[in-house]
This record gives C-alpha cells, structure tokens and sequence, in this order.
C-alpha cells in the first residue's frame, strides 16, 4: 500500500500540505477541493468496510483542544519551512532530494523527544488540558454513509461539470505532458486529472484500515507513529516492525518507483539555507505532529475520513500554520523585495 | 545575524534531540533509565529489610556473612541480557542469570513454562532446597527472576536488598572474573509450588476476574502510563489500562519502583505505601492483582504485600502489553480504560479499537 501510495501521489505531482497552502499563497480552492476529494473517498470506503463489519467502529475518546491548536501551528510553519509535509519529505527522499532526508530526520528526533524524552512532560500536560468527549456522534444520529455517499455523488457531478481538475486549470499546471500513447506514457507521463489520482489516493487509504487492521493495528495510512517506531528501532531489538513501518518504507520506494522509471531521479543540490530550514522545519513539524496526535496524512486525510472532530480541529491549525510560515517566508520577503525594486 | 541564529537554534535542537535519543522511555528491560542509585546508603528507619523479618529480602552486610558461612547458598547477578560489567566485578561466588532464560518477547514477555525455568535454574546448579540469593546492578530484573523462583518453588531465595550498588556503598569484597555454575539434574518438583500467584495472560485474568469480581487489580504504573499519555514502552504502541485498574503509586517511570524505593534503591519502609493502598481500596483482605507493562515493576510490590503477611495477592503477567494484544483482536471482551478515573467528565471505558496514528 505504500508502494501505491508514494508512486500515486507523486504521480498526481501534487502536494498535501501545497493544497491548503495555496488557499492562501495562490488565492486558489482547487487544491482545497482535491484534498476533499481523498478524505471522501476514504471516508466512504471506512464506514462502508464498518458497515459490511469487515473492521469494528473507532473508539472516539476525548482530546485536547488546545494541543491540536498548538499542535497544528507548529507542524503547519514547520511544514511551510520545509517547502511540504512530513509525507511530502518521504517523497522527496525517493526523487533524491537531500532536504527530504535532513526533513525526515530531524522529525523523528524531536518527535521521539517530545514522544518519550526530555519534551513528553510538556506534551502530557498539553494532552491532559482542555480535555473535550466531543465526537461526530454527537452531531450525527445515523450512519454517516447515508450522508458521505451522496455527497460523493454530488461531488463527482461537480467535477464533471465545472471541469475541475481539466487541462489549463490550476492543479493540471503542475502536471508534465505527453503525446504518446504506450501504456508506460499513460502510467508515468500522460495528463490525469487530478481526481484520478485523489480517488486512487482514496481507495489506497480507505483500503489500507483493512490489511492494516489484519495484522492487527486499527488505522491507515500514517507517518507518525511509524517513524518514531523506526528510531525506536535502531536503539531498541524490542521493538517490532509492522503495517506501519513498512508503509512508510514503500511511500519512499513509491516515489523512487516513479521517478525512475520517468527518469527524473537524481540527487539534487541544494543551498546552505534550504538545508537550515529543512532540519528546522522538520523539527517543528516532529514537535508538532506528536502534540496534535499526527500530521496532514493522518489527521488531515485519515482522521477527517473517519469524521474525527480532533482531527478536524488539527487540520484547520495546521492551516493556519502553512499560511502564517508562508507570510513569514516568502510573501513577506517577496513584497520587501518588490518595494525595494521600486 | 540571521545565520547565526538559525545555526544557535541548529545547535539547540540537536542537542535536545540527541538528548532525548539517549533519554528514550525505554523499558525495565534494557534499562535506559537515566536515573542513578545514590552512594550513601539510606538510614535504618528509612528501610524495609530488618534482616530477620523480611521473607523475600535480605541486607547486603547480612547476605556476606550468609555468602561466607554457607558454601551451598548459589548468589545469581540478574540481568536482561548479558552484562559486560559482570566479569568486572560481581559478588563472591555470583554467576550470570540472563532474564532472557525465564521470558521471551516470542512468548509477549511473559514467564515461560515450568519446565523451561526449572532447567534455567537448574543450569544454574539451583534446586528446590538450595539457598539462593539473588542480586542485580538494575532496579528490578533481580525481582523478577525473585518472582520465578518463588513460583517453582525454592524454599529460601532473597533479594540482596539494593543490589550491588548496596554492596558497594558498604564496602563489601567484589569478585572479578567470569564464573562457570556446576549444573543439577533433580530440582525436587513436578509442579510449581505457588501456582495461584501466577496469572498468566489476558484471558487468564480476565477468566479469574469472573470468578472473582470483587477483586482489585491494582497498577504499577507510572500515573503518565496509567491515564494512558504514553505506553511507556518503546515497543507498545497503544496506550491506556486494563479496565477497573486502580494506580497503586509504585512507579515513576517504567523502569522503576520509585515509590517503593530510597534513593540507594534499598526497599522503603513500607509504611506510606500501604496507607496510600489502603486509601485506594487496596487491602489485605480482598483478592489483590499487581501488574504493569511486561511484570517486572508488579514483582516487587507482590513481595512488599506477602513480606507484610498478605495472603491473597497475584501478579498478572501479561500485564498491558497482553491485555492491549487482546484489546485490539476483541476489544469488547478486553476494555481499556483511559484519562484518570476522579474526572467522570473524560474518563472512559473503550470497548472499540482506538485509530493509531
């Protein structure tokens, strides 16, 4: 699964944490709405596996409002820092590019750090304040499907009609293209649309609470708790390897799977401060993710598939996050750099 | 100015970083507990062990006379694996005890059968009427073989109260070198002798709650472990308790006994912690469960209970990393419990898996 995962999404040549950023940087919804898209899917593939009793009902427990909130900012700006989310960084790591590694690593220490180490005082009381039972449940009496499935249906109407995702639109820019017509062309290089790839994205993590949950860890896709088990790993032969650690693994080889077949890996060189603002950001990012319980894949996609109002509230603040560390980084020093000009 | 910064901040970050990799809440097992015993020993009325009251410990000025006057007493330094340190300098007449030969993480970290650590101590030229004393340079493996041994059946085995560092702060002759044990053949039992004080898995204890259901299973837990902030466990993913644990005030982190402990890990006098118990309903006179993550810390406070004449007192095994297994395969027949239990508000039993992230 993360084999499909890594090779999709950097196949969509899209970017998770790009998509909520650009609501504000490009002043545009389009990522917005192929984000949407992925949680849909997968939302309607969870409560349907639920419903078919393939895999029992989440618990809903109570979380911390305030440590989604702070949780949120410090992983948006640290991913704003980094030019993409932690997922984003495993991508990178399978097209070559060293700030994905630096990003990736100094995730795993803080998140350890702040997990387990000299930070996991701070982050207990953060868990432990401002403590809701709010949950989905309480807002919705029946089951979700009867609401998720024909939002799906209006939505793909939408699509069709509006044309989203079509050539010269906003999110096909992104998106190389080929006139040929070998399946290779039309595996690695011809223009998707966008929702193609959202909805392939959708089924692989509305799928994977199936195989995940077969070798008995409820969840999906998620880079979290994998990459503090993979530093746990290296001090510790206690600690096994599972679902997880083996999907972020296949999210690099994904990536490195497409990119070389595209002939497009190779490794990149990159400045002195790009590579600052990579271990920086991903540090924040580490910080961040372990206060907010995960990160834009598994609170952003995962945890709002399941209609998680913590997951919901992380989402907005890492919003947040991206747009404030996006100020800072590049509209503020752009409009400086304008005015100078002038 | 600016690179400086970003390099100042570089520099913290790292530290910090490097910090917490060597500071990881690693388990009872490997160890990595940063924290040190003290060098002066604790005072007298401090202690638990008055040498002759104490059925399961035994002063370390107490446990030389015993090493010298009686050639047959076998002294076994405890550990998870084996320890380097050993061959460095170790009790007189102490031979290696690897925890590794009672317990497996193949058998989810708990006790193995009869058989299995009958030979392990009769390897150890170990039988039923041998007198054993038993040590470690950690806090709490010599505990946990302690606890085997009990099990099987040995008639005297104590734990040198404080371990080595207890030797060592009273000046006692060390031994260097590596030494080889003369095995048995006839460890004198079939059976073990205190089956009753076992409770292996989670489905044993969950049967034995059923039969008993006034028990109270009482954790070992640190209070982070216990309202389910961390698994406190390098390993173990998930967090939480067993449903209906009481915290019982032992532990401050999962590599330790904290509260049953002075600062040069002599056992405390037992006062405090038994009105502490006594204040969360934990009695004498109820069927008493101890547990923690894999059994280790749940060791000492079963022989802190029996030293003080307890008679209905178990340790279930399994612990959370067994109940949490099962929670997730059945999550309606292994409930946890999660937040701590005097705020109704937030305090839930979980009948369903929880998402990991």
């Amino acid at each position: 699964m993360g084999l499909a995962f890594g090779f999709f999404l950097k196949r969509s040549r899209l970017c998770l944490s790009a998509s909520l950023r650009d609501i504000y940087v490009e002043k545009k919804l389009d990522g917005l709405w192929w984000f949407f898209f992925i949680i849909l899917t997968t939302s309607v593939i969870y409560f349907s596996l639920i419903a078919l009793h393939v895999i029992p009902e989440a618990a809903q427990v109570p979380f911390s409002v305030s440590s989604e909130i702070i949780g949120g900012l410090f992983f948006g700006f640290g991913a704003a820092m980094c030019s993409g989310c932690i997922t984003t960084a495993m991508i990178k790591i399978g097209d070559g590019r060293i700030t994905g590694l630096i990003a990736a690593l100094s995730f795993m220490l803080i998140a350890v750090a702040t997990k387990q180490g000299p930070l996991s005082p701070l982050n207990n009381q953060l868990q432990q304040s401002t403590l809701t039972s709010a949950n989905y449940t309480n807002l919705i009496r029946f089951n979700p499907l009867f609401l998720l499935v024909p939002l799906f249906v209006i939505f793909l109407f939408v699509i069709y009609k509006q044309k989203l995702g079509q050539a010269n639109s906003y999110l096909s820019k992104f998106q190389k293209h080929s006139s040929k017509t070998k399946i290779s062309d039309y595996l690695l290089r011809q223009r998707w649309n966008p929702f193609i790839t959202a909805a392939i994205l959708g089924i692989i993590a509305g799928l994977s609470f199936y195989f995940s949950y077969q070798t008995g860890r409820y969840g999906s896709v998620a880079t979290l708790g994998p990459l503090i088990s993979w530093q746990n790993f290296f001090g510790s032969a206690a600690v096994k390897l599972d679902w997880g650690e083996l999907f972020v693994v296949g999210l690099i080889l994904g990536s490195f799977t497409f990119t070389f077949s595209n002939k497009e890996f190779a490794f990149k060189n990159y400045s002195g401060k790009d590579i600052m603002l990579s271990f920086v950001g991903g540090c924040l990012m580490g910080f961040g993710a372990v206060v907010g319980n995960g990160c834009i894949l598994a609170n952003g996609i995962v945890g709002n598939a399941m209609l998680s109002l913590e997951s919901l509230t992380n989402i907005i603040f890492i919003t947040f996050g991206l747009w404030i560390g996006s100020y800072f980084l590049y509209i503020r020093p752009m409009s400086r750099e304008i005015n100078n000009e002038n | 100015m600016k690179i400086k910064k970003l390099t100042l901040s570089f520099v913290l970050l790292f530290t910090v970083g490097c910090l917490s990799t060597t500071n990881v809440q690693a388990d009872c097992k490997s160890g990595n507990n940063a924290a040190k015993p003290a060098k002066t020993i604790a005072p007298d009325k401090s202690r638990l062990v008055k040498t002759e009251h104490s059925h399961f410990y035994i002063d370390a000025k107490a446990a030389n006379q015993e090493i010298k006057q009686h050639p047959q007493t076998v002294v076994l330094e405890t550990s998870y694996g084996k320890k380097t340190s050993y061959a460095k300098g170790h009790l007189p007449r102490a031979v290696q005890f690897d925890t590794l030969e009672i317990e497996t993480e193949q058998n989810h970290w708990n006790i193995l059968s009869f058989k299995q650590c009958r030979d392990a101590f009769l390897k150890k030229g170990i039988t039923k009427n041998t007198p054993v004393l038993v040590y470690s340079e950690d806090a709490l493996s010599s505990a946990r073989v302690e606890f085997v041994g009990y099990w099987l059946g040995i008639k005297n085995i104590k734990i040198v109260d404080g371990g080595l560092n207890a030797w060592k702060n009273n000046k006692l002759p060390l031994q260097k070198g590596t030494l080889k044990p003369v095995a048995k053949s006839n460890f004198g039992r079939q059976t073990p002798a205190h089956p009753e004080d076992l409770i292996r898995t989670a489905n044993d204890f969950r049967q034995y709650r059923q039969k008993h259901p006034k028990l109270v299973l009482a954790s070992t837990r640190s209070w982070d472990e216990y309202v389910g902030n961390i698994s406190g466990y390098n390993y173990i993913k998930n967090t939480g308790e067993v449903n209906g644990a009481v915290y019982a005030r032992v532990s401050k982190t999962s590599s330790d006994v904290y509260y049953l402990m002075n600062k040069d890990w002599t056992m405390k006098n037992p006062q405090r912690i038994l009105q502490y118990w006594k204040s969360k309903g934990i009695t004498p006179n109820k069927e008493t469960v101890f547990y923690c993550g894999t059994g280790w810390r749940a060791c000492p406070a079963f022989f802190l209970a029996k030293d003080n004449g307890w008679k209905q007192v178990h340790i279930f095994d399994g612990g959370w990393y067994d109940w949490d297994k099962s929670h997730q395969k059945h999550p309606q027949e292994f409930p946890v419990q999660k937040g701590n239990p005097s705020d109704k508000k937030h305090f839930k039993i979980i009948k369903q898996p929880e998402a990991t992230n």
